[in-house]
């Protein structure tokens, strides 16, 4: 594994990083942005490289992964042959309807051209039921689901590219790796389906209007607006929604269809970060304002430079140990926390100071191999003194350093000068940079006009240190140009494919959390109430989830919007880890959208129309959010869950296993309804788990803490779920194989701590796994899983994630456990894919990297090395840096001194 | 359960509950006549999108009354409200001679539905009130009731704005309905 980084020392590119950054929008090849290289690379050769050097990178993780990779990497070069070939247009169609007095819901215009799907149904979804009680309403609904709403193939051979290539769902909102992962679901769907050949998901937001009116007959008018797109963060198109819609009911016509569309497609991205799989979880995971900063681009500078920075960056770190000639500003190694604030002055360039905004480009290069030129003596120098300044509250002291630099000309010399590479020259001046850097201005300020967008005015009129950077990298900043007015976007960063708008899974949450736990009523259902009477509502909704049946949620009197907004809610609750919900989701539905329902197994639907509740055979599940009562419907009792026909029956072990479970977990609900009906039964792990979100939603945390430990909840039954099929069937190929640790190698896949815990975790989730084993989510997450064993962000033969589990929570640990888990972790995180692996999995709600840096306690010399080497390799890296400045003192101070006391036998052993 | 029990009380009171659903073409008053039940007021409506339901108490007796949507294009959603449905209240704008013939066909597609075969027909000739409308008796012959043999039925005149006949309609449905539930 060493090998698929070393070998790369001549073309100065981490594979990993690259890797992780490919499906940055532009790659330099574009006219702008390589104009933009043309001039840096006079200067600096490094931004010039990119284009050259990203296909043999490309090529040798292949060759030196020994073909693990290759499947990747082809899947690589479409997806980069796709980002530089097609600008892709997030927006697909723009949708009109009406209610005419006379006809009812009519759909009145399409653009660019019709969608092929049923007009009336459209028309239906755009007009909900009770539109006509409310001023104002949204509506959401998605296409390309089944044949029935799927768009016709003029748009399919429109671009070819993009139906069958790698990434429908994941393309824009980034998906790195997880290009396999999260995207293919429209691909995967078309494969497994009845031979039916489904597009890319479409999300549609829409934005419905009553105007009362006493110059119309009948006294009101009734308009909706609607957008298709392939992005699932739709709720950024709100306010333009609202303006055109506005504008329509002003003008009636098509044009507005067509400006909306025009205006969509052209927000730029420019700039834009792509985030891999582990880099969003971890951004999602932290509050901090400032995470992967440093993969924030100027748009003026284009991909190359950008995308150059980021390869500075990444070389530097990994060419450290190649001797460059260190002694950097110690600054150097923090640079990439602040950096791109500067980058980011660029792109309110327009106002503001010139110098500024040019010069920390240079600054991007220079960080890299700032830190990089760590890694010989000198890194013992500047990490030192991360480490002092780390111990003193670090970053924020930094970023003033930094503001205050982009004001000073010598500071800004200073910085640049770091910037020099080994090849480059060092001696560049801070004349020449200030040079430089106006060019560069001016370049941007050209293409901005090449763009005719005219330049972004959002922080028009502050001053640098305002306008300085992303103000949080959760989100990228843009606006959209509509009708002369410029509105500000924020394109959500941290998310998944199958995370639609904007939801609120606390909300979902207290609304079906009673006060007091009223206890189900019998029938139980095997795969649904797994803690028989006092099974917590929301763990009820997530067996339904998981075990794909179909789920109402019914707002009667209540805007759609809002009651589509539970749908997302719970389809996010399962994300990022298990995917394949967003497509049987109808986040807004009614009658006319029965036939489509009744189509899709498992659908989660949102309704306002309370007629639903009459219907029972129609739906599984009824989650009512007027009383908050979740309902199982009476017909669901009796089939006994094997309504599903098009799932693979069980084989006959299956169904032995089957009944006994079902036995076993009806004798288990059946006891304490029978002797202590009226108690609560906390104990179930469940329970308790609901008990502490309950907890933690009473003590005001946050959705995203929230979240994540639905993540870790999934994760866990995952987990769980593959060691069930090890037990039952003997093998399992959803997850590492469960071994614990033995003499000479580590253990793997999931532990029971003991045997109770074990009876107690398998009463509850037998029949829930068995439930899952046949459902869509369960094969996407079993080729989710084989794609992520052969992706750089996997260790081959090692679960991590079972390592650290240990680290954490082991009551017992040998010396010899720890030792080989850190030796172990230590020879095989060598990447920057896997780093962020690792760190992903470490967030700061848990801990952060304290399991790791316990390693630095550990007994023996060459134990606390390794982990000494593993962590000077995060640190490295912008966000290992974050991380380790989040240790506790004692452990810092132990890194500091350990560091120390290596580095001096070295100092004088030459 | 909470059901169960105010349905056994129900009927130890003598507490009935009905299903009623409303229809007829648009703009007939289908609306107006919902909340004049509801409210006795007289409401400025707007074209119903989708539907509205609300439970009118008349004598004992709860009217569960489903009012939907009637235009054209909007009708095929109808069928989704038949089953369980006790009453139909047909709606019929008596001034709109033109679309009588369309009311008729629209009412025999709905009666013909299996799910409609045991439900009372109450036809409101609505909008008395205003000059040369049809009256009941021709609203009575246009959409074919005499045919009508193996259906209970009944036409009454109404105004919705005043209120004049609708709760006549209502008592109707209430005396007639098969006291199964």
């Amino acid at each position: 594994m060493i090998l698929a980084t070393r070998p790369l020392v001549d073309n100065e590119i981490d594979p990993g990083l690259l890797e992780s950054s490919f499906v940055l929008p532009t790659h330099g090849h574009g006219g702008p942005a390589s104009g933009q290289g043309g001039v840096t690379g006079e200067e600096e050769d490094g931004p010039l490289r990119i284009p050259k050097t990203s296909s043999n990178t490309t090529n040798s993780v292949s060759t030196s992964a020994g073909g693990r990779g290759a499947k990747i990497s082809t899947r690589l070069q479409q997806h980069e042959r796709q980002d530089t070939d097609v600008v892709e247009e997030p927006v697909k169609f723009v949708l009109l309807a009406e209610f005419d007095i006379d006809q009812g819901a009519t759909l009145t215009h399409q653009y660019p051209f019709p969608t092929g799907t049923d007009e009336h149904t459209l028309a239906e979804l755009m007009l909900p039921d009770g539109a006509h009680l409310r001023p104002e309403d949204w509506t959401i609904f998605y296409l390309n689901q089944t044949r029935r709403n799927a768009v016709a193939p003029v748009l399919a051979s429109e671009s070819p590219s993009s139906a069958t290539a790698s990434a429908p769902l994941g393309s824009g909102a980034g998906s790195g790796v997880n290009v396999n992962t999260g995207a293919g679901a429209g691909a995967t769907r078309g494969e497994e389906g009845k031979g039916e050949e489904l597009g890319e998901l479409l999300f549609v937001l829409n934005c419905v209007r009553m105007k009362e009116d006493k110059s119309v007959r009948r006294g009101a008018m009734v308009k909706a607006l609607a957008i298709c797109t392939t992005k699932p963060y739709i709720q950024i198109y709100k306010p333009l929604l609202l303006l055109a819609l506005e504008e329509y009911y002003q003008s009636s016509s098509p044009q507005v269809l067509a400006k909306l569309f025009d205006s969509l497609n052209n927000v730029s991205l420019r700039g834009c970060p792509t985030l891999s799989r582990a880099e969003r979880i971890i951004l999602r995971n932290s509050e901090r304002k400032d995470l992967f900063a440093e993969k924030f681009i100027s748009p003026g500078s284009g991909l190359g430079l950008g995308l150059g920075g980021n390869v500075n960056g990444a070389s530097g770190g990994m060419e450290g140990d190649t001797g460059e000639a260190g002694g950097m500003e110690d600054l150097d190694v923090f640079e990439p926390d602040w950096v791109p604030e500067g980058l980011g002055s660029t792109l309110n360039a327009s106002s503001n100071s010139g110098p500024g905004g040019g010069v920390t480009i240079h600054n991007g290069g220079g960080a890299g191999s700032g830190s990089g030129s760590g890694s010989g003596l000198s890194m013992r120098k500047s990490f030192k003194s991360t480490l002092t300044r780390l111990s003193d509250g670090s970053g924020r002291r930094m970023r003033k350093t930094s503001r205050s630099s982009l004001l000073g000309d010598k500071e800004v010399g200073m910085g640049s000068e770091s910037s020099g590479r080994p090849g480059s020259s060092r001696a560049a001046s801070p004349s020449t940079n200030t040079n430089q850097a106006q060019i560069q201005q001016q370049q941007q300020n050209q293409q901005y006009r090449g763009l005719g967008i005219g330049r972004p005015e959002v922080d028009a009129g502050g001053t640098v240190r305002k306008a300085v950077g992303p103000k949080d990298t959760h989100y990228f900043d843009t606006v959209a140009e509509y009708s002369g007015l410029s509105i500000p976007i924020r394109v959500p960063l941290s998310i998944f494919p199958e995370e639609v708008g904007d939801y609120s899974i606390i909300q979902l949450i207290q609304t079906f959390t009673p006060s007091v736990p009223v206890p189900f009523a019998p029938p139980f259902h095997p795969h649904l109430h797994t803690a028989g009477a006092f099974t917590h509502p929301i763990i009820l909704l997530l067996n339904a989830l998981l075990t794909q049946k179909r789920i109402i949620f019914l707002g009667h009197g209540q805007p759609a919007g809002h009651v589509a907004n539970f749908v997302l809610a719970a389809c996010a609750l399962t994300a990022p880890v298990l995917r394949g919900f967003a497509e049987r989701a109808f986040p807004y539905s009614n009658l006319a959208g029965l036939d489509i329902l009744e189509e899709v197994p498992g659908y989660i639907a949102g309704v306002t129309n309370p007629r639903f509740e009459d219907l029972p055979h129609t739906w599984d599940l009824l989650c009512n959010l007027e009383t908050g009562r979740i309902t199982v419907s009476k017909g669901l009792m009796s089939d006994n869950g094997d309504r599903d026909t098009s799932m693979k029956t069980p084989t006959s072990t299956e169904q032995a296993n089957w009944g006994n479970d079902t036995e076993s977990l009806s004798g288990h609900a059946g006891g304490p309804s029978n002797k202590e009906m009226r108690s609560y039964n906390p104990d179930t792990p469940d329970n308790m788990f609901m008990e502490e979100i309950v907890a933690s939603i009473n003590a005001h945390y946050g959705e995203p803490a929230i979240r994540a430990r639905f993540t870790e909840y999934i994760s866990k039954f995952v987990r769980m779920a593959a060691r069930y099929e090890e037990e039952f069937y003997g093998q399992t190929s959803i997850g590492y194989p469960s071994q614990p640790f033995r003499e000479s190698s580590l253990g793997g896949g999931f532990i029971f701590p003991d045997e109770s815990t074990k009876t107690k975790e398998w009463s509850t989730n037998a029949n829930r796994i068995e439930g899952w084993r046949r459902t869509r989510s369960y094969r996407y997450w079993r080729e989710d899983f084989r794609t992520w064993l052969d992706s750089p962000f996997a260790v081959p033969q090692l679960d991590v994630q079972h390592q650290l589990s240990r680290l954490r929570n082991a009551k017992t640990m040998s010396e010899s456990e720890a030792a080989l888990i850190y030796r172990s972790l230590a020879a095989s995180v060598t990447t920057y894919p896997r780093i962020a692996d690792l760190i992903s999995q470490l967030p700061h709600h848990n801990g952060g990297l304290t399991p790791i840096a316990l390693g630095l306690f550990h007994p023996s010399q060459s134990v606390r090395n390794a982990v000494l080497d593993l962590l000077d390799r995060m640190q490295q890296y912008p966000i290992g840096v974050i991380f380790l400045g989040k240790l506790n003192c004692f452990q810092r101070l132990a890194y500091q001194r350990l560091s120390e006391e290596r580095e001096t036998p070295r100092a004088t052993a030459p | 359960m909470g059901g169960q029990l105010s349905k056994a009380m129900g009927r130890l009171f003598g507490n009935k509950e009905m299903r009623i659903l409303m229809l007829g073409l648009d703009a007939a008053g289908k609306t107006t006549i919902l909340y004049k039940l509801k409210l006795n007021q007289s409401v400025t409506t707007i074209p119903t999108v989708g539907f509205n339901v609300e439970t009118v108490t008349y004598k004992n007796v709860k009217f569960n009354v489903w009012d939907v949507g009637g235009q054209d294009k909007i009708r095929p959603l109808w069928r989704h409200y038949y089953t369980g449905t006790q009453g139909l209240i047909f709606v019929i704008d008596s001034q709109d001679r033109d679309r009588i013939d369309e009311a008729r066909q629209e009412l025999d597609r709905i009666l013909a539905d299996r799910e409609m075969r045991d439900c009372l027909l109450m036809v409101f000739a609505n909008k008395q009130d205003l000059e040369g409308v049809m009256s009941p008796a021709e609203v009575t012959e246009k959409l074919g009731l005499h045919r009508m043999k193996d259906r209970s039925w009944y036409v009454h005149p109404s105004c919705a704005t005043t209120g004049e006949g609708l709760f006549e309609g209502l008592q109707w449905l209430s005396q007639n309905v098969r006291g199964t539930k």
